[in-house]
């Protein structure tokens, strides 16, 4: 618990905040005809 | 989603001007496009984290064009196949569906001859419509490519 407040206040990256910096969803192209439905 | 079948995808590379002993890799049957923006301010970005991890994210000689443009476009495969993470046998009969089933993402690595004696590999990104784009993976830029250096690519990969 005083672990992780600590790092709160430092601003330390945890394991998995890091993973979802790095993994992030990616993001597909559509067509116009697409993009309309 | 924008997506090309393998055969799509090679006549497209088969009509432009690259070097007549192009070697053109395509490795998968399907491929998605990406948001080309996204590409650039969001998953470049994402991408030097994950190297800086590894301690390689400046150009040495053991670490150099070809490993940044293949990782980079590994790096989005990891992404796409993360977001899609069901097996086939998962959606077999079911419900449960990726968003796209599409087997790798519309990113290759490019190798070109950028001067008579050097040569250099980079990101070819497919974008809307049928659009060719370069993006130089050590920096996080898309690159116009002259005319002469388009005509001198001689290796791609899918």
């Amino acid at each position: 618990m005083v672990f992780k407040l600590l790092k709160k206040i430092l601003g330390v990256k945890g394991k998995e905040d890091l993973q979802k910096d790095i993994f992030i969803k990616p993001k597909y192209a559509y067509n116009e005809l697409q993009k309309k439905k | 989603m924008i997506t090309y079948t393998k055969t799509k995808l090679k006549k497209l590379l088969e009509a432009q001007n690259f070097s007549e002993e192009c070697s053109i890799h395509l490795n998968d049957k399907s491929y998605v496009v990406l948001d080309t923006d996204w590409l650039k301010k969001e998953a470049y970005p994402a991408y030097h984290k994950w190297l800086s991890f590894a301690g390689v994210t400046k150009w040495r000689t053991n670490w150099d064009c070809d490993n940044f443009s293949q990782t980079f476009k590994t790096f989005l495969n990891i992404l796409h196949a993360r977001e899609n993470s069901l097996a086939f046998k998962q959606t077999f009969n079911s419900e449960n569906k990726n968003a796209t089933d599409a087997e790798a993402v519309a990113v290759g690595v490019v190798s070109y001859n950028n001067s008579a004696r050097s040569a250099h590999a980079i990101n070819m990104v497919i974008g809307n419509n049928d659009e060719i784009l370069f993006f130089e993976p050590d920096g996080g830029d898309y690159l116009n490519l002259s005319k002469k250096q388009k005509e001198s690519i001689w290796y791609l990969n899918f």
